[in-house]
Parts: C-alpha cells; structure tokens; sequence
C-alpha cells in the first residue's frame, strides 16, 4: 500500500475527460451511425418495397381473377381455363366456394374438364319438382368452372340424381338443372371417375422452391461464416428460432407440393404477408452490420423467388 | 435501441477513454479510439451476450482497436517517407497531473515505456482496479500470466526510475 509507485499509478484514476470532448465524440459518433445505417436501409428499403409490390400484384391478380358473372349461362364455347371440384354431401349448400382461396378444393386436369366440357354440351334443361329435389341424393360434387376471360361458373354435380343413372347439374346461381341422359350419362361417368387419377397433377416445380430453399440456406450459412454472426439475433430463445424456421420451411414446402391440386391460395396470402412483417420486425431489431445487410437482401430475394413461383403458376 | 446506446455511452464512455488512454499516451487518439470503440459495439451489438458484463466487452473491443492501431503504426515506420514524429506516440503529461510531483510525473512516463503487455497488466491491476481474474477473463490470459507479467511490469518501471536516478523508496 505504501509502494510510491502503485500509489502513483492509484492516482492517475483521476484523469478527466472534459464534457465538451465527450459531447463532441457522441456528436461524431452519432453521424457516423447514422451514414451507416443510411447507406445500408436504403438498398434493403428499396429491396423490400419491390417485394410488397409483387405481393401486392399477386392478391390483385387473384382479386381479378375472382370476379364472376355469376347469372350468365355457361358459355360453353368459351375456353375454360380451370375446372375445380369438391366433394360435398348437402345439396343446399356449396362449398366449393372461390374455387382458390378454400382448403381443399382440388383442380382437375387438363383432359378431364376436356371431357367435362363435351358432358356439358350434351346437357337438357329440366325443371323437376319439389318432391324429385326432394329425392336427390346428398352425395355431389361442387365444381367451379373459370373461363379464361376470368367469369367463373359454379355447378353442383349429382352423380347419382335418380335411380336411372342420369347425371344432373345444377346451376348453382341461376338454379336451373341440366340433366344428361342415362346412355350418355353411364359412359361419361365412367370416363370422369377413370379420371381421378390426373387429378394429381406432378411437376418438377416443387423443386424449384426446394432449390431456392436449399440455396437459401447455404448462401445463409456462408454469409454468418464469412461475418461471425451468431445462428439466431438474440431475440427469440434458440428453440422457438428453430420452431419457427422449421414451420416455415414445412408451409412453403408444402404448399409448393401441393400448388396444382388442392389449392392453398386462400391461406397462402397470409402466410406470406405475415413471412414479409416477421422478417421486417427483425430487420428493425438488427444492427447495420453488413454481414446482416447481406442476409437482408438474400431473405428479400429468396420471399420475391416464392412470389414469383406462384405468380408464374397461378398465371400458367 | 438508439437511446439505449446512448446511455451506454454517457455510463461506459469514460472508463474506456481511460482505459484506452493509458494505452496509447494520447488523449485525441485516445478519444478518436472510443469513438471508434462504440462504433464497433454499436456494429456488433447482435453479438454480445447480455449475460457479459458490457464494460468488459467495450474493454475487448477497445484492445483490439489500439492492437490494430499498433500494428498500423509498425507498419508505418518501415515506410521511409512517414515522418518519424508523425509515428511518435509522446506520453504527454495531462494538466490535471501537472501538480503531482516528480514520482507520479516519473511514474507516468515510464508507464510509456514499458512493454505493451507489461502496461497492460499494470493498468488494469492498479488503475482500474480489477482482481486477477478479472483482467485473465479479458486478455484471455491465465491466472499466472497476469500475476506474472503485473510483477514484470512494476520492475521494469522501478528500473527506468533507477536508471532516471529517481528516489521512490
């Protein structure tokens, strides 16, 4: 304690730091934070407003796509761009509904609304009574017929309308029942039910957003390696980061999976507007480290990939 | 998360200053080296772990910049055209030390004159007042190596104030 030169060196504790010096340094500081975070939000803002804006493309294509003229006749001439079904069992209610935002609603192929068309053509008006609605089974199918000029027709198919074997549509808006008549009708059943089997459509698309994915996260893993950043900001416990990313990945590979035939559209929106404000709230959190700017533009890339995917497949 | 780092700031600032200070001899470079200090912290803060005390990591991040601003500098000086003055870190005295007498002026000079290692140690051990295993915790150094390089330090100071014939007995 009495060593002169620790007590020396005790002393120089009380150097100063004039209040001007620190002020002016904060002041220093305080730009040079501010030109960093700047030069780095800018790209990211631009980045994620290009994102929003496709989002925003993607519901109005969707939006207009919905319109229907709901009393117009069938026009059978017409192209149709897309037949989908559902399997319902009331016959007052239709639950297809907008045939691309239910759970469920199942998109035929090609060939089978083909022949859907031909059926149709071969339709007659009838006006049965009360008692013969009465007596028609429970057991249909909702179909939402899309024309390409956007107009959808929805038409509640009874397979098993009377004991015949006649095939009976009703036209769900206009209430007028179309029958088609037992010879054809037992022929045409056949050929639509021999089609349940297109009515899986495979294509390599999904793997394209596995592709992204998988691109993902290993430009992600390069960037975190190349920057030091740690796995997950701390904002979230670790597990709850991992059951988050595991959720995500699940969602989108299965609605890539499952795009063409039970459409998913209608919870899609969602759960893409919600992906865009979870990784906005935690790009606000981050610091304007650069190796964080890069994993911003990546995710931005990565959300515009998938928006794309079902941009071109709703559009195809 | 701005105002937060302000606060930091105003609470932290000056120990690091201090810190920085007593590593470099220099109260501008000193000051240009906190701002530098919090600029990093505020790059990085992703990276520290609330769990840490914030002092030792602002400590850690402040050593790194004055090792960096010492390997710069060693670097300079094989560049014949940089002006040997220029590269001269003097330990000026502050003017609130100008009043403390020929032991505490001698110290101070001699602390500049020590090894970086040795400086270190001496300032974290008796001007900052940490325990040893504070100051092993921050170099990264074992337990024995501070103790070590502390004794190493105090005896080369006291020797430079033998050779400068200065009585501190």
């Amino acid at each position: 304690m009495n060593d002169p030169i620790k007590n020396a060196l005790r002393q120089m504790q009380d150097l100063k730091r004039s209040r001007e010096d620190k002020e002016l340094t904060w002041k220093n500081l305080e730009k040079k934070m501010q030109v960093d975070t700047k030069r780095h939000q800018w790209q990211y803002r631009t980045a994620f407003t290009g994102v929003l804006v496709m989002l925003f493309l993607f519901i109005i294509l969707l939006v207009n796509g919905n319109e229907s003229s709901k009393n117009g006749m069938i026009p059978l001439k017409e192209e149709i761009a897309s037949v989908h079904y559902v399997a319902s069992d009331t016959k007052s209610q239709f639950i297809g509904k907008d045939s691309r935002l239910y759970l469920g609603v199942k998109k035929l192929s090609l060939k089978s609304y083909r022949q859907l068309e031909t059926l149709l053509a071969l339709h007659q008006v009838i006006i049965p009574s009360e008692s013969e609605i009465r007596a028609f089974d429970n057991d249909t199918y909702d179909l939402i017929i899309t024309f390409k000029d956007g107009h959808q027709q929805r038409l509640k198919w009874n397979r098993y309308a009377s004991e015949n074997g006649e095939l009976l549509m009703l036209d769900w808006d206009k209430k007028i029942y179309y029958i088609i008549p037992k010879d054809i009708a037992v022929n045409m059943d056949e050929e639509i039910f021999a089609f349940k089997s297109d009515f899986k459509v495979w294509s390599l698309w999904p793997l394209f957003i596995l592709g992204v994915m998988i691109m993902e996260a290993l430009l992600s893993f390069l960037i975190r390696k190349k920057y030091r950043l740690p796995k997950k900001p701390d904002l979230y416990p670790e597990k709850k980061w991992m059951l988050v990313d595991i959720s995500v990945s699940m969602v989108i590979l299965f609605m890539a999976i499952n795009l063409k035939s039970p459409l998913y559209a209608g919870w899609l929106i969602p759960v893409v507007i919600i992906l865009c404000c979870w990784q906005f709230w935690i790009n606000q959190k981050l610091t304007p480290h650069r190796g964080y700017m890069e994993l911003r533009l990546l995710r931005v890339a990565y959300l515009l990939s998938i928006i794309m995917y079902f941009i071109i497949l709703f559009a195809s | 998360m701005l105002q937060q780092f302000q606060q930091d700031y105003e609470k932290h600032s000056d120990t690091i200053f201090k810190y920085i200070y007593y590593l470099v001899g220099n109260k501008e470079l000193a000051e240009d080296l906190t701002q530098e200090t919090f600029f990093k912290a505020y790059q990085y803060m992703h990276t520290y772990r609330k769990e840490a005390n914030i002092v030792t990591w602002l400590r850690k991040i402040a050593r790194n910049l004055v090792y960096d601003h010492f390997r710069r500098k060693r670097i300079f000086q094989f560049i014949p055209f940089f002006q040997k003055d220029c590269l001269q870190d003097e330990a000026l005295l502050p003017e609130e030390f100008l009043l403390k007498g020929e032991i505490f002026l001698a110290v101070f000079q001699a602390l500049f004159k020590i090894k970086l290692e040795y400086r270190e140690a001496i300032i974290l051990r008796y001007i900052e007042e940490l325990s040893v295993k504070e100051v092993s915790d921050l170099l990264g150094w074992s337990e024995a190596k501070v103790k070590n390089n502390t004794t190493r330090g105090l005896r080369a100071v006291r020797k430079i104030l033998g050779e400068e014939g200065i009585c501190y007995e």
